[in-house]
This record gives C-alpha cells, sequence and structure tokens, in this order.
C-alpha cells in the first residue's frame, strides 16, 4: 500500500467511526429548535406516545392520533405499540434511562413502585385538562399517588366471565344464569364427561391465580392480604379453595393447565378458544374484542358475572381503570403533550373513533359521545354496567405485587399438576407468603 | 520502531476502532458495571444502595429458585450438549462422503442453524409440539399415543433440548473441516491391516478428532448454560418450573420483580459456574484429546 493509499484508507476509516458515533447519539440533543418549554403554539413539536394492545386497539389509536393532526398541524404524535408481552419491561427500563415516551399507557398494579420516583407530571389543576368527566372516586383510587394525580384511567374495566354464546348454545351449556363455584363445577364436568375434548373453562396459571384470590375473598369477606402485610385468610380457607379446584381440574372443567399455559398472555391464541372447543374465559372487559375477533364470523359472544359464591361474604368483583396514561415529567412539550391527553381522554371526535378498544371510556364526556356514535359493544356494557352494580373490594397493592404472585403460581402449579394435595399446598402457600412478606416489610 | 511501521500501527488500530468501541461500550462496561451493581440492591426506580455480599449470601444459602434453575440447567446442558454433538458427528460422517451434489446437502443441514434460537421457530416448536400439533398429528396416524411434549412436567426440557439438537449446523461443519484433515493414508493402512470399518472409525477417526470434539463441547456448554429464547417463548419455565432454565430465572429477577442487583449478582454466580466447568474440561483433555504433534503446539 503507498503512502497516499494509506492516508485516504484511514480517513475513510475515520469518517465510518464518526457516522457510528453520531448514530449513537442522535435524538439526545436532536430537536434543539423546540427545546423551550414547549409554549409556542405554531412551532412544529413531536410527541411520543407509547401503548400496549391488540389489532383494535393498535388501528383505532393510530385513526385518533391521524385525526389529531387536523386539530394540531403542528404537533406530530409518534407511535410506539406493541403486544403487553415485554411492555412494562420496556417502559420501566425506558423511566428509568430517562427515555420514556412522552405520553404512555401504564398498568395499575406497576403504579406504586414507578411513582416512588418522582417521573410523571401532576394532572391535577392544569388548565388545559378539565377532570370533571371523571369520577373523582376512581381517579382517587387509581389515578393518585403520594397524594399527586400522576395518571388518568383510560376506561372502566371489570373482570366478567366472557362467553362463547354459540358454542354454549350448541352445547347445552347455559348462558342466563348467575354463576357459583358448584354450577361451574357441576356443568364443566357434565360438559367434559359428554365429549372429553370440550371444556367449559379456559385457565392458565394466571386464570386459576384469579380463581383462587376471588374464591378466597368470597368466603372471608376481605383482603386475603391485608394493608399491614398479614395474611387475611386462614389455612381451611385456602385448604376449602385448593379442594374445590383440585376436584374441577380432576373433573375436566378447566383445560388442562400445561395445555392452556402454552398461550399465557396470548389467551386469543388458544387454538382451543378460536375452535369453540372451549366455552367461557374469566377476563377484563378490555380484552372482550381480541377474545371475540378470533372466533369464525357470527359467533355471539355475551358476558356474565364472574363466579361468585351463594354465601359469599363480600363481592370479588374487580371494576379499575383497563390502564392508566401519564405523562412524563421529563416531556420537553408537557402543554402539548396535555393538550393531546385532553383531546385523547373528553373529545367526542376522539370517543367516536376509539369507540370501546380501551373498554367503556372512563370520562362521562367520551362515554356519552362513543355510545351515541355507536362504537360501544353491548357485551363490554353488559359487563362493565353488571361489574359496577357489584363492584366488589378494591384490591390493595401488595395483593398484586410480582412476588406474591409468583409464590402463589407456585402453590397453584403444583396442585393443579397434582404434585400437591390440597392440604400441603395451603401449608406451602402460607409459609412462603409469611416469609415474603416480612422480607417485603422489612425493604419498605 | 521507525516513524513509518508505528504510523501503520495506528492506521491498523483506526481500522478496528469501531469494534473497539463497541466492545468498551457494549460488552466491556455491562460487565464491570453488572459487577458493581451485584452489590447494591437497584430496582431501576430509585438509586441503588450497596448491600454488600448480601446477594450472594441470599443466592447461595436461601432461594430455592435458584437451586431449582441450578437443576433443570445442569440436566439440560447434559442432555443437550452431548446429543446434539453425536448427531453433528453422525451427520458429518454421511456429508463427508464423496458424492454428487454433497454441497447442496451440507447447505441443507446447516439451515437450523441459521434459523436457529430465533423467536418464530420458538413459535413454530410450540405449535409442533403442543397436544393438538402436528407432531402428536403425525404420531397418532401411526396408532401411537398422544404426549403431551410441553405440558408434561416430566417431558417438556426434553422437547426443548430437541430444540437445541436441531441446531447442530455449526459443531458440524467443524467436525467436517476436521474429518476431512485426517489423512487418508491412515485409513488406507487400517484397511490393508484387515481393520473393520468400525474398528477405523474408533481407532482413527474418533481419535484425530478429539481436537474438535473439545471445541466443540466448550463452545456448546457455554452456550447451553445461556439458554433462553426456546424456554422463555415456549414454555416460559412451566409446567411446573421444569424448564426453569438459569437464564430465565434471571430474567424474572431482572424483569419480573426489578431486583437488578440481585439478577447481576446471578449473572456473576453463572459467570463462575461457567468458569469452573470450561477449567474442569480443560484440565481433563490431557487423558482424552489426542493431538498429532503430541500437544506441543497447545
Amino acid at each position: 500500500m503507498n503512502k497516499r493509499n494509506k492516508w485516504k484508507s484511514g480517513i475513510l476509516a475515520a469518517t465510518a467511526m464518526v457516522v457510528l458515533l453520531a448514530g449513537c447519539s442522535s435524538g439526545t440533543n436532536g430537536n434543539g429548535n423546540n427545546s423551550g418549554n414547549g409554549d409556542g403554539g405554531d412551532k412544529a413539536v413531536t410527541l411520543r406516545f407509547s401503548w400496549w394492545g391488540g389489532q383494535e386497539r393498535h388501528e383505532a389509536t393510530l385513526a385518533a392520533i391521524e385525526a389529531y393532526k387536523a386539530i394540531a398541524p403542528n404537533v406530530t404524535i409518534e407511535a410506539e405499540y406493541q403486544g403487553f408481552d415485554g411492555y412494562e419491561q420496556k417502559v420501566k427500563t425506558q423511566l428509568a434511562g430517562g427515555t420514556s415516551a412522552d405520553i404512555m399507557q401504564l398498568d395499575v398494579p406497576w403504579m406504586n413502585e414507578l411513582s416512588r420516583s418522582d417521573s410523571f407530571l401532576e394532572l391535577k389543576d392544569l388548565p388545559g385538562l378539565p377532570l370533571d368527566g371523571f369520577d373523582s372516586a376512581f381517579l382517587d383510587n387509581f389515578g393518585t399517588y403520594n397524594d399527586k394525580l400522576v395518571a388518568l384511567p383510560t376506561g372502566v374495566n371489570a373482570y366478567a366471565l366472557v362467553i362463547n354464546k354459540t358454542a354454549a348454545d350448541s352445547l347445552g351449556v347455559p348462558t342466563d344464569i348467575r354463576w357459583d363455584w358448584e354450577r361451574l363445577y357441576e356443568e364443566g364436568k357434565k360438559l367434559h364427561e359428554k365429549d372429553s375434548s370440550k371444556f367449559l373453562l379456559l385457565a392458565d396459571h394466571g386464570h386459576l391465580m384469579g380463581d383462587f384470590t376471588n374464591m378466597l375473598k368470597q368466603r372471608i369477606g376481605d383482603q386475603w392480604i391485608k394493608d399491614d402485610y398479614t395474611l387475611g385468610f386462614a389455612k381451611e380457607d385456602a385448604v376449602a379453595v385448593l379442594t374445590w379446584m383440585d376436584k374441577a381440574i380432576k373433573a375436566g372443567v378447566y383445560q388442562p393447565l400445561g395445555e392452556a399455559d402454552l398461550f399465557y398472555g396470548k389467551t386469543e391464541q388458544n387454538p382451543k378458544w378460536i375452535n369453540g372447543d372451549i366455552v367461557m374465559i374469566s377476563s377484563m372487559s378490555s380484552t372482550l374484542l381480541s377474545l371475540r375477533n378470533v372466533l369464525s364470523e357470527g359467533t355471539e359472544v355475551t358476558t356474565s358475572l364472574p363466579a361468585t359464591a351463594l354465601d359469599a361474604k363480600a363481592s370479588s368483583v374487580v371494576v379499575r381503570p383497563s390502564q392508566l396514561i401519564a405523562i412524563s415529567k421529563k416531556s420537553k412539550h408537557p402543554e402539548e403533550a396535555t393538550a393531546f391527553l385532553n383531546w385523547f381522554m373528553n373529545d367526542p371526535e376522539a370517543a367516536a373513533i376509539l369507540g370501546d378498544v380501551r373498554s367503556v371510556p372512563s370520562s362521562s364526556k367520551a362515554q356519552q359521545a362513543a355510545v351515541e356514535a355507536g362504537k360501544i359493544d353491548p357485551a363490554i356494557t353488559k359487563a362493565v354496567e353488571e361489574g359496577l352494580a357489584n363492584a366488589g373490594i378494591v384490591e390493595n397493592s401488595i395483593s398484586t405485587n410480582s412476588e406474591i404472585s409468583a409464590i402463589l403460581q407456585d402453590t397453584i402449579e403444583k396442585v393443579a399438576y397434582g404434585r400437591n394435595t390440597p392440604e400441603q399446598g395451603a401449608d406451602e402457600l402460607i409459609e412462603g407468603l409469611e416469609k415474603k412478606l416480612s422480607e417485603l416489610q422489612g425493604r419498605k | 520502531m521507525s516513524l513509518k511501521k508505528r504510523n501503520y500501527q495506528y492506521v491498523g488500530l483506526l481500522y478496528v476502532l469501531p469494534w473497539v468501541v463497541g466492545l468498551l461500550v457494549f460488552q466491556f462496561y455491562p460487565f464491570l458495571s453488572s459487577f458493581y451493581y451485584s452489590f447494591t440492591d437497584f430496582n431501576m426506580v430509585s438509586a441503588p444502595t450497596f448491600v454488600g455480599l448480601d446477594n450472594y449470601k441470599k443466592i447461595l444459602t436461601d432461594d430455592p429458585g435458584f437451586l431449582q434453575a441450578l437443576k433443570v440447567t445442569t440436566i439440560y446442558v447434559l442432555m443437550a450438549v452431548p446429543v446434539k454433538l453425536a448427531f453433528a458427528l453422525f451427520i458429518a460422517l454421511i456429508l463427508s462422503a464423496k458424492l454428487r451434489g454433497i454441497n447442496f446437502f451440507r447447505t441443507m443441514y446447516y439451515l437450523p442453524s441459521i434459523l436457529g434460537g430465533s423467536v418464530a421457530i420458538s413459535v413454530l416448536w410450540r405449535f409442533l409440539f403442543m397436544k393438538d400439533g402436528v407432531v402428536n398429528g403425525m404420531t397418532g396416524a401411526l396408532g401411537l399415543p398422544a404426549v403431551d411434549w410441553l405440558g408434561d412436567p416430566d417431558i417438556a426440557l426434553y422437547t426443548l433440548g430437541m430444540l437445541s439438537v436441531w441446531q447442530f449446523g455449526s459443531s458440524m461443519v467443524l467436525f467436517l473441516a476436521g474429518l476431512k484433515q485426517i489423512p487418508g493414508d491412515l485409513y488406507e493402512a487400517g484397511a490393508i491391516d484387515g481393520a473393520s470399518k468400525t474398528r477405523l472409525f474408533f481407532t482413527i477417526t474418533v481419535p484425530l478428532l478429539t481436537p474438535i470434539v473439545l471445541f466443540n463441547l466448550i463452545m456448546q456448554m457455554v452456550n447451553a448454560f445461556q439458554e433462553f429464547t426456546g424456554a422463555f417463548v415456549i414454555t416460559n419455565g412451566g409446567p411446573m418450573k421444569s424448564t426453569y432454565l438459569y437464564a430465565l430465572k434471571l430474567y424474572e429477577e431482572a424483569f419480573t420483580f426489578f431486583k437488578m442487583g440481585y439478577a447481576s449478582a446471578l449473572s456473576w454466580v453463572l459467570f463462575v459456574i461457567i468458569m469452573i466447568v470450561t477449567a474442569v474440561i480443560f484440565k481433563s483433555s490431557t487423558y482424552w484429546v489426542h493431538y498429532e504433534d503430541g500437544g506441543k503446539g497447545k
């Protein structure tokens, strides 16, 4: 290589280097033209909005973003959307690294931890964000952390039995009754005995855990783990509930756990649900659309109140926001973000586009507009109305803690796979919970 | 050293600089910072607090999940690695034959390794091996009973092992290269002395391939200890934690419980385990690896 060539290639390598490094750092200070605090009305502003969801929610949300261009032509909303799987990890990592979207959809169980650091904009008394359409108890219970309103509920979400009515009718399963646990057991047993490829209930470990805690709460009439980090139930309560589950699993009321768990977190992909071999799923009303969309055309889907014991001491029906939306405190354009959030939550036009993709809108203004536009599915309305009328204990944060859930999951799985008797399961559960609770309390 | 020579050196450095920067930023920095975090309690929301050796103490003395993950991973490594190597060698022997169009077959057999550990293949694996899946459909047609490949706690890990064995391509290519290195006159001499094919294989092929076996063994062992994608996508550690591989335990602590400090400590424990196993294999290699030059070139 002669000298000149050597220099040429040296320069080439150096250029490549610069390009590479520039690629790494772009975005940190790329938008210098609007680094003020976003008060200019006509300056071009870019906001990032992240959410999770299924196909319908993505399409409707993108359409709403498109429509917002006519309202605020200078604001560009960059959509960052995906399925639920992995979203929590992404958002938490982004918040830790200071790279979160300006506007983000969040889930209730994450909020206690996330709001510990001061990451979100306080939403109370903002001039561009009237809150009179929202139920104040709903805002207090689910949007307020450390005495600050940091997130708004997108919709009202109620726990319900989602029923494939077409399949139920053809299989002789009643759909117009109020389900209690014994009835579930009897109908499930009957169905599976008649045809061993059919099941009354789809249940991965998440559903089984839900049924366990619901049955337990109905039995004790209180939180199953109390706010003071002690257990709200006695051993015989846990044994009774696990005994029922064991019996139901053995009778084929539920699809076997090993099969259902392959579709954990993506219930709508379960082939047995798609083919109508399973009649019901316990689920939040916000997932009803994606559960129905996979069924063949013309299939009728309805809902019912979740199973409740005849002698229940309290209702266990969870009514909570489908999701929450918060604005990052680090957003460079809080005013534009607030304006968009207000439009997204309250505006009749937005409501007509979004309809029920986040369950029934929680702002009454949006609710009314969506209903008038005929965009709320009657099955969702039914689930939410029944849920609201029978709303149960508001879950405290400790009982949805991820480490507590992991212990419960272990217990349920061992009983479901027949490795533990209900008795052994209850012992292990109580031992595991007590140990973890004292550890968590020490960390508080 | 003359000035000219030194200039040459700098140009070389400049060429590798992008890679070096990548190594420093994306490998070396996380490597060191994870070591620091392993001594802290860090949940990504609040700042890390120093806890000394607490994380390591808890891992080694008070974490049933760690023991379960270690058990599952050990079984997985002991099963998947030898089977994969044996299979790779078997296919390499077939493909070393001088046949027309053999390069086409070599390419085809390498394909799974390219598709390998991807999420898409894992999803496909789920649909193949689920209870009503394609595999049971085929075995059912032959009159065999349906097996719950992924839903039975006693079987699921082996089904995932098959996914790993299926990606035998890279080991196979190395074996193929090794087979080509063996001088043909050795076989000729053996054949003249009346040795059978099996005898030739075990006294000529196997000993002369042992250096390659050693290399493949270590590489595959290191990979198997860190296996994640299949178990995460297909079974998510279930049923009943029977496929709860070490990497899943690590992921769960980091991204479900957000205990980054604890997860960092777990990753360092895994690092030490892999180092020890590698050292043991290297030590043992003096007894079973045959170098033609007597190991002087080591």
